[in-house]
C-alpha cells in the first residue's frame, strides 16, 4: 500500500534539494531509480517528482529546437513512466509539460498570423496539416497494446468533418500527427530562449497547481458533505484527509473509515492518527471499520469517497484493492459514489483491457505460509489496486471543480494536447 | 436412537437415501462439541450441590418467553417488553459482576485472550447507567466504545466465572467461555453444545418437594443457563428457536409425571433433535448442495463455513467424484478461509485463495485473462440463517460476495439448515448484527454478520428453495 | 398510412407545381405544405429526379450509407439544376430534401446527411460575424444581407461541392476504417463479442480486430453473431468472412439473446442513425439487446460515422417520425375482408428501427474516437454554437418553431419577402423577438427595463428568459 502522506516523503525532498547540485542525467537516474524501488510513491509524490525533473530538462537540457526539447521530455517522460508504469500521474504530468510546449508553439505562431486550431479543422480552406515525420531522434515507438485509444476523445468532433473542404485525408488522423510539429515553424525564427521561459513559468505553475490542488478541492466539502451525514471513505490520502478535515470546520458528522491496513492489523493495534485526532476535536465524529466488506454498512452511509490513484479517460478509478465492493455496494444501496482528484490523477487515455492497470503484490506479505504444501498447491492473488468500472462513480470533484463522467473528456481536452495523447505508456501485463 | 423412525418428517426422500451414504459431514460436527463438554463431568458434583439453592431463586424473569433473553432479538419492537426484565436481571448481573470486579482487582484473567475483553460488551449496562462499569474496569482495559448508531446491536462479553450465577451448570459455564471467547463460533455448533448442556442439566437436576418438573424445572432450572449464555454471546436464531422448542416439550410433559419419567422424555426428545436437526440435516444439505456442482464448475466461497467444507469434499471425494476448482476468497480478519483453503488443497482440489475482497470483481467473477471462460460459474455461502423474508444472514462481508455475483451474473448458493431459517424479517444488516467484541474500541470497529438478498438459491435438509419462500421452509419445521 | 404505398410509388418531381402536391400525402410533420408551396417557385428542370438520384447512389456503391447517399444526390441537384440567387439554391435544396425524406419509410437516417448539407451550406453562406451584425441591424428585418458577398462565397462553396462529390464518399468510407481501427483495439485476447447483424462498421471492425491478430498475433476472439429471421442474409458475407480468418462465430436466434449475453464481454451494434441526445435509431432489436445487455452489466458500444448525428430527438420509441407498423392489431373480420396485408414500403421498409436511450449506451466508437452518448449532444450544440450564436431563447424555441420554420424569417412585417439566411428549421442567431412568428411572439413577455433589447410592445410581464 502506497504510504499517503500530506507532506513529502523524506526521499523525494532529498532528491528536489540535489536536483540543483546534481547533473540532469545523474538527477535522472536518481529519479528512476527512486520510482522503481517504490521510495517515492503515491500519485502526488510522483506527480511532484516529475514535474521537478522535467523543469531540469527544459532548463538544462541541451535543444536546439522545439522538436528538440519535445524530444527531450518525451524520452525523459518514458523512462519515469517506464519506472512505475502503475502510476499514471507520472505519464499525465509528462503529457502536462508536452502540452505546455506545444501551446506556447502555437502561440507563437498564432502571433505570427495563424488561426486558431479549430478555426483551421473547421473553415480555413487552405491548410494541409498534417505531416507524419517522427521526432527527429526519438524512434517510432511501438503502440502499446493497452493504453490508448480514448485519447482520442480529445479530437475534433466536428460535424462538418464530411463535407468540409480543409482535410486532406477524410476525417482527422490524430495518430498520424503524434509528436510532430508543424513544419511552417522551422521557418519562423521561433525564439528558443523566450518559449524556454514560458514553459518554465508554465512548469512552475504545474508545481504550484500540486501544491494548492488538496485544498482546492477542500473547497468543495461543505458542499458535499451535510450536517449529521455519514460518510464512508475508503482509505486516507491527503487529499481525503485535508477534505474532511475542511469540512469539519463547518460541519458536524460522522466518517466511517474503511482502510485496508485496519483490516489485516491485529486485534488493538490500531493507533488514532493526528488526522483522526484533529476530525475527533473538531467534533466530528469517526468510526474505522475493520470489515472487508463494507455492504453491511451502506444502509446507513449517505456518501461514499474513494481515494483514488488515478483516473482514465473513460472515469474508471484506479483506486485502492476492495474499492469495488465498496462502490457496488453503494451503486446497490442507492448511495453517491465521490471520488477526490488532483487534476494530475487525470489521465488522457484509457485501457480496453482494465486489468493492465492493476498492480499485484506478493502473497508472502498477506499469507504466512505456515504449512509448506500450501505454498504448492494453492495460488493466492493479491492485487494492491483495483480498477473501478466509470459507471460506478457518480461525481469526481477535482480542484477545478465537481464533474461527472460526461465532463472528463472536455477536461482531458483542457488539460493536455491531443498530439501527446500517443504518448507510450507500455505497461507490462 | 430407536426414534430414528421419526425423522420422516425432516428429510425429504433425498436426504434420508443421502444420509445413508453421507457418514462423513455428519460426524465432523457431532464431535466437536462432544469434546468439548468432555472436560466437564469433573465440575458435575459441584453442580449438583448448587441445585439446591436454585429453589430460593426468585423465579426467573424470563420465564416461558421462549424469546431469547438479552438476544440479538434486542432491536425487535414486538420483544421490547419481555426483554427489558431479562435485560434486568442482565443488568443486575452486570452490576454484581462490576462490584465483585472491584472488590478483587487482582481476579485472575479468563483463560484465553487478553485480558482487556473482559469487560466489553457492557452494553446493557452501559446504556441504563452511564458509564459506570466502565469506570471501574480496570486501568489495563481499553474501554468498549460503540458508536452511538450501533449501539442497538449487541456484542459477547465475557464473564469471569466468578462472576456467574450460582445456578449455572458448570457443562452451561464451560460452553458459556467457550462462545464468549469465540472459540465456538458457528451457529450448529453452539446450538449442539447447548443442548448437550442441557442435557447435562436436566440429568442433575431435582425437582424439589411439592413441585412438579414442568413447572419448576423451566424458570429454576433451564432459564438461569440461558440466561447465562445470552449474557456470553447473543444466541444465535436457531438456538432461540432450540430453547423455545425444549420449553414446549418441557410444558407437554404431564405435572404428574414424576423426575424419572420427565428427564427420559427429555433426553429422548433432545437426542432425537441433534439426530435429526443436526446430523442428519448436515447430511442432508451437503448431498443437496453438493448436487449444484457440476465438472468443470468453478466455485466461490468465502470464509469457511462447516457446510461449504464438507459440501466441497463431499462433491470431490465421496459423491461422484466431480471435477472443480475452487477459490477461497478469505476475511482477512478472523483469516479462516486459509484454513479452508488448506482443507480443500490437501483433500485434492485444485484451490486458489485470495485473502481479501480486493480484486473480486475485476478479477475472480470476471472472465480468466484471454479467454471467455468465467473465472467462477458459482458462488457458495454458509447462512448463519435465513430471514423469513428470504435475505441470508451471513458471516460480514458475504453480502458484498454475492452483490458482486449477481453484477457478475454467477448465481449464489445459501446453505442453511431449515432449523436456522427465523420468522424474523430483515432488509439490512444493521437490524440484526453483533459487534466484534475483540474490535470495539475507539479505533476499531467491526460487525460479525451481514444481511443479502442476492441469493439465487437456499439448500436446506429439506431440499432447495427458492429464497423468498423462506417462510414455507420456516413452517415445515414448525409444523413437526 | 394505408396510402403509404402509393406515396412512396410516387416518385417527387420538383418540375412545375409537382413541388405543392407529390408529397402531400405523406404531410411529413416537420414540414409544413407552405414552405413547399414556395419552393415551388424556385425554377427546377423536369428532367432530374433526386430520388431516383438518391437510389441509384445506394444502388450504385453497396458501401455508401444513406446519410451519404444523400449528400451526393443533394449534390447532384446542385449540379444539375443552376441556380442564379442563393435563395434560390437553398428552395431548391429544401424542396429536394422534403421529396428525399417522403420517399422513404424512414427518413432519418438520410436527414442525418441532410442535415450536415444544410449546415454546410448554410454555415458557408453566412457572412463573416461583424457584417452578419451590421446587415440585421442595418438592413431591419426586411432587406437581405449584401447578397453579392454571400452570393459569391456560395459559388465557391457550390463548386467546392460539386467538385468533391467523390471525396465525400470517399471520407465516409475513411471514417468506417478509422472507426475500425479504434474499435477493434476494444475486442479482447479470447474473449467473444456479440454482435446484432447487419452493421457494416460493425462487420469492418470485427473484420479488422482479425486482421491484426492473423498479423500481429494475439489470441482470436469469438463472437456471437445475433440474426433475426427477417433478413439473415446480411450477415452471411462477414461470418463468412470472419469464420475464413479463425474467428470462432456462433450464429445466435434472436430469441435467444438473453441466453447468450451473460457470456459476452462486449456487446458491439452499429447504428442508423445517432440522435442529438445521443441515443441511437437502428435495426429492429437493438433496443431490446441494449436493454438486456444493461441488465447483465455488459457494455454496450455503438459503432456509428459522425456523419449519422441527426438532429433528431426522440424521447421514446413511438416518437420517431418512422413509417414502420411494428405494432398490428388484427381481428379475424379484419383478414377476411383483406385488410390486414402487411403493407409494403418498398425496399427501405425491410429494416425496421427503434430507438435506444443514450444511457443504455456505454460508448460511441466515431471516426474521431470513442465517445460517451453526452457528447454528441455537447458537440452538436458546439457546432452551433460556433457559428449561430444560438443561446438559451433559441434552445427554447426551437422545438415550436420547427413546425414553421420557414415563416420565422419572414418576420410579420415582411411577409412575403424571403429573408436571404436560410434557415433549416433553426434558430438563428441572436433572435429578435420580431424575428419570431406572431404566435410565438405572443408568448413572449419581456419586462419593461428589458424593453430596449426586446422592442416588444408588450409591457409589464413576467421575462422567460
Amino acid at each position: 500500500m502506497a504510504p499517503f502522506q500530506a507532506g513529502n516523503t523524506p526521499q523525494l525532498d532529498i532528491f528536489i534539494r540535489g536536483l540543483k547540485s546534481h547533473p540532469l542525467e545523474a538527477s535522472t537516474e536518481t529519479l528512476v531509480s527512486l520510482l522503481k524501488r517504490r521510495q517515492i510513491s503515491g500519485s502526488r509524490p510522483c506527480a511532484i517528482a516529475a514535474v521537478h525533473i522535467l523543469r531540469q530538462v527544459v532548463a538544462k537540457a541541451p535543444y536546439r529546437d522545439v522538436d528538440g526539447l519535445i524530444a527531450k521530455i518525451q524520452q525523459t517522460g518514458q523512462r519515469l513512466v517506464h519506472a512505475q508504469p502503475h502510476e499514471l500521474a507520472v505519464g499525465n504530468i509528462v503529457r502536462r509539460v508536452l502540452g505546455l510546449i506545444r501551446e506556447e508553439m502555437q502561440e507563437d505562431r498564432t502571433e505570427f498570423g495563424g488561426d486558431s486550431v479549430s478555426d483551421l479543422q473547421t473553415l480555413c480552406p487552405e491548410k494541409e496539416k498534417e505531416t507524419k515525420e517522427h521526432v527527429v531522434g526519438l524512434p517510432v515507438l511501438s503502440r502499446a497494446p493497452t493504453l490508448g485509444g480514448w485519447s482520442h476523445q480529445s479530437a475534433p468532433f466536428s460535424i462538418m468533418n464530411l463535407l468540409s473542404p480543409d482535410q486532406g485525408s477524410g476525417a482527422g488522423s490524430p495518430m498520424g500527427r503524434s509528436g510532430t510539429s508543424t513544419p511552417m515553424l522551422h521557418g519562423q525564427n521561433l525564439s528558443i530562449n523566450n518559449l524556454k521561459s514560458e514553459v518554465l513559468d508554465g512548469i512552475d505553475e504545474i508545481t504550484d497547481e500540486l501544491e494548492q490542488v488538496d485544498d482546492q478541492i477542500a473547497g468543495y466539502a461543505d458542499i458535499q458533505i451535510h450536517p449529521t451525514d455519514y460518510i464512508l471513505v475508503h482509505e486516507l490520502d491527503s487529499t481525503t484527509e485535508r477534505f474532511l478535515l475542511r469540512a469539519s470546520r463547518e460541519r458536524r458528522f460522522t466518517v466511517f473509515i474503511a482502510q485496508g491496513k485496519s483490516t489485516t492489523s491485529k486485534a488493538g493495534d490500531a493507533t488514532p492518527s493526528l488526522f483522526q485526532k484533529k476530525l475527533n476535536s473538531a467534533g466530528v465524529k469517526t468510526i474505522n471499520i475493520s470489515n472487508t466488506g463494507l455492504a453491511a454498512y451502506m444502509t446507513k452511509v449517505d456518501k461514499v469517497i474513494l481515494s483514488v490513484r488515478g483516473v482514465t479517460a473513460d472515469g474508471g478509478a484506479v483506486a485502492e484493492s476492495g474499492a469495488t465492493a465498496i462502490a457496488q455496494a453503494a451503486r446497490a444501496f442507492g448511495k453517491p459514489v465521490v471520488v477526490l482528484m488532483g487534476m494530475y490523477k487525470l489521465s488522457p487515455e484509457s485501457t480496453p483491457d482494465p486489468r493492465s492497470l492493476v498492480e499485484w503484490g506478493e502473497p508472502e506479505s498477506f499469507v504466512n505460509f505456515s504449512k509448506g504444501n500450501m505454498v504448492n498447491t494453492v495460488e493466492v492473488e493479491v492485487p494492491l489496486t483495483e480498477f473501478v468500472a466509470p459507471g460506478l462513480v457518480d461525481t469526481y470533484i477535482s480542484n477545478i471543480g465537481v464533474h461527472t463522467q460526461d465532463h472528463l473528456p472536455s477536461l482531458i481536452v483542457d488539460h493536455y494536447n491531443e498530439q501527446d495523447s500517443d504518448f507510450v505508456l507500455t505497461i507490462p501485463a | 436412537m430407536a426414534t430414528e423412525t421419526n425423522t420422516g418428517p425432516t428429510a425429504t426422500p433425498d436426504g434420508d437415501a443421502a444420509n445413508r451414504d453421507a457418514p462423513t459431514p455428519t460426524q465432523t460436527p457431532v464431535e466437536k462439541p462432544v469434546d468439548d463438554s468432555s472436560a466437564k463431568p469433573e465440575q458435575e458434583p459441584e453442580a449438583k450441590q448448587d441445585n439446591k439453592p436454585k429453589q430460593k431463586q426468585q423465579p426467573s424473569t424470563a420465564e416461558a418467553v421462549g424469546e431469547i433473553p438479552g438476544s440479538i432479538s434486542a432491536g425487535a419492537p414486538g420483544s421490547a417488553k419481555q426483554l427489558s426484565n431479562a435485560e434486568k436481571k442482565a443488568q443486575q448481573k452486570a452490576e454484581k459482576a462490576a462490584r465483585r470486579a472491584k472488590a478483587k482487582a487482582e481476579a485472575p484473567p479468563p483463560p484465553k485472550e487478553s485480558p482487556d475483553q473482559q469487560k466489553k460488551g457492557g452494553r446493557r449496562a452501559s446504556m441504563h447507567q452511564g458509564s459506570r462499569p466502565e469506570v471501574k474496569s480496570g486501568p489495563r482495559e481499553k474501554k468498549p466504545v460503540i458508536p452511538e448508531c450501533f449501539s442497538h446491536l449487541s456484542m459477547a462479553k465475557r464473564i469471569p466465572p466468578s462472576q456467574t450465577d450460582k445456578d449455572v451448570h458448570p457443562a452451561v459455564l464451560a460452553l458459556g467461555q467457550q462462545m464468549s471467547s469465540f472459540s465456538l463460533t458457528d451457529s450448529i455448533g453452539r446450538l449442539q453444545g447447548t443442548l448437550l448442556a442441557l442435557q447435562k442439566v436436566i440429568s442433575s437436576y431435582t425437582t424439589p418437594q411439592g413441585s412438579s418438573f414442568s413447572r419448576h424445572f423451566t424458570p429454576h432450572a433451564l432459564n438461569p443457563q440461558i440466561d447465562y449464555l445470552s449474557a456470553c454471546r447473543p444466541m444465535c436464531f436457531c438456538m432461540g428457536s432450540a430453547v423455545r422448542w425444549l420449553k414446549l416439550k418441557i410444558s407437554k410433559i404431564d405435572t404428574d409425571a414424576d423426575d424419572l419419567e420427565a428427564k427420559a422424555v427429555l433426553q429422548e426428545e433432545i437426542e432425537e433433535f441433534i439426530m435429526a436437526r443436526i446430523a442428519l440435516a448436515d447430511a442432508s444439505v451437503v448431498v443437496n448442495a453438493a448436487e449444484h456442482i457440476k465438472d468443470g464448475d468453478e466455485i466461490i466461497t468465502f470464509g469457511s463455513h462447516r457446510l461449504v467444507e464438507s459440501t466441497l469434499i463431499w462433491a470431490l471425494k465421496d459423491g461422484e467424484g466431480k471435477s472443480f476448482s475452487v477459490t477461497v476468497v478469505d476475511d482477512p480478519i478472523d483469516k479462516s478461509g486459509l484454513v479452508l483453503a488448506e482443507k480443500l488443497s490437501e483433500a485434492g482440489i485444485k484451490t486458489k485463495y485470495a485473502p481479501s475482497l480486493g480484486g473480486l470483481s475485476t478479477h475472480i467473477l470476471s472472465p480468466a485473462a484471454a479467454t471467455s471462460t468465467p473465472r467462477s460459474t458459482k458462488v457458495l455461502l454458509g447462512a448463519e440463517s435465513m430471514f423469513s423474508n428470504g435475505t441470508m444472514y451471513g458471516r460480514a462481508g458475504s453480502s458484498d460476495v454475492a452483490l458482486a455475483a449477481k453484477m457478475s451474473g454467477i448465481p449464489v448458493i445459501a446453505l442453511c439448515h431449515s432449523f436456522s431459517f427465523t420468522e424474523r424479517a430483515a432488509t439490512d444488516s444493521l437490524t440484526y448484527n453483533e459487534i466484534d467484541p475483540e474490535r470495539c474500541t475507539d479505533q476499531e470497529f467491526r460487525l460479525l454478520f451481514d444481511v443479502t438478498g442476492d441469493i439465487t438459491t437456499v439448500v436446506t435438509d429439506v431440499g432447495n428453495a427458492p429464497p423468498r419462500s423462506a417462510m414455507c421452509v420456516l413452517k415445515r419445521w414448525e409444523d413437526i | 398510412m394505408d396510402s403509404v404505398l402509393a406515396e412512396t410509388a410516387a416518385p417527387y418531381s420538383a418540375a412545375g407545381g409537382g413541388a405543392g402536391t407529390a408529397p402531400s400525402t405523406g404531410q411529413l410533420p416537420i414540414r409544413p405544405a407552405p414552405e413547399q408551396n414556395l419552393a415551388g417557385t424556385a425554377s427546377t428542370p423536369a428532367a432530374f429526379d433526386i430520388v431516383t438520384e438518391y437510389n441509384n447512389a445506394l444502388i450504385r456503391d453497396p458501401e455508401v450509407t444513406k446519410p451519404v447517399a444523400a449528400i451526393e444526390a443533394l449534390i447532384e441537384l446542385l449540379r444539375q439544376q443552376p441556380t442564379t440567387t442563393i435563395q434560390e439554391t437553398v428552395e431548391m435544396i429544401k424542396t429536394g430534401i422534403d421529396a428525399l425524406k417522403s420517399s422513404v419509410a424512414n427518413p432519418i437516417p438520410l436527414q442525418a446527411g441532410t442535415d450536415l448539407f444544410q449546415e454546410y451550406i448554410l454555415r458557408c453562406i453566412k457572412p463573416p460575424e461583424p457584417s452578419r451584425k451590421s446587415s440585421k441591424r442595418g438592413g431591419g428585418t426586411k432587406s437581405p444581407p449584401t447578397s453579392d458577398y454571400v452570393h459569391q462565397d456560395f459559388d465557391d462553396v457550390r463548386l467546392h461541392l460539386l467538385n468533391n462529390t467523390y471525396l465525400f464518399a470517399l471520407r465516409a468510407k475513411e471514417a468506417r476504417v478509422r472507426i475500425a481501427e479504434i474499435g477493434s483495439r476494444y475486442v479482447l485476447d479470447g474473449r467473444t463479442v456479440l454482435t446484432h447483424g447487419g452493421s457494416r462498421t460493425v462487420s469492418a471492425l470485427l473484420l479488422k480486430a482479425a486482421k491484426d491478430r492473423l498479423t500481429q498475433g494475439g489470441i482470436m476472439f469469438n463472437v456471437m453473431y445475433v440474426e433475426s429471421a427477417r433478413d439473415n442474409a446480411e450477415g452471411g458475407d462477414t461470418v463468412k468472412k470472419l469464420r475464413e480468418m479463425g474467428v470462432s462465430v456462433a450464429i445466435i436466434q434472436e430469441s435467444a439473446v438473453a441466453y447468450v449475453l451473460p457470456k459476452a464481454d462486449r456487446v458491439f451494434v452499429g447504428a442508423e442513425t445517432v440522435c442529438k441526445n445521443g441515443g441511437i435509431i437502428s435495426r429492429l432489436g437493438t433496443f431490446q439487446l441494449a436493454t438486456l445487455a444493461n441488465l447483465f452489466n455488459v457494455p454496450i458500444w455503438v459503432a456509428a460515422e459522425t456523419h449519422k448525428m441527426a438532429k433528431v430527438y426522440p424521447l421514446s420509441q413511438y416518437d420517431l417520425n418512422v413509417k414502420q407498423e411494428i405494432i398490428s392489431f388484427r381481428t379475424g373480420d379484419d383478414l377476411v375482408e383483406g385488410k390486414g396485408e402487411l403493407v409494403n414500403i418498398g425496399p427501405e421498409q425491410v429494416r425496421m428501427v427503434d430507438y435506444t436511450p443514450p444511457d443504455l449506451i456505454t460508448n460511441l466508437i466515431t471516426e474521431v474516437g470513442i465517445k460517451l452518448p453526452s457528447a454528441v449532444f455537447e458537440h452538436q450544440r458546439q457546432h452551433l454554437t460556433a457559428h449561430g450564436k444560438v443561446g438559451n431563447f433559441g434552445e427554447m424555441f426551437e422545438k415550436s418553431i420547427r413546425g414553421d420554420a420557414s415563416k420565422k424569417h419572414r418576420s410579420t412585417s415582411s411577409v412575403g419577402t424571403e429573408d436571404v439566411s436560410p434557415d433549416f428549421g433553426k434558430v438563428s442567431a441572436n433572435p429578435d423577438i420580431n424575428d419570431l412568428p406572431s404566435p410565438v411572439r405572443r408568448l413572449v413577455q419581456v419586462p419593461e427595463r428589458l424593453g430596449h433589447h426586446g422592442r416588444n410592445k408588450r409591457k409589464g410581464g413576467r421575462s422567460t428568459m
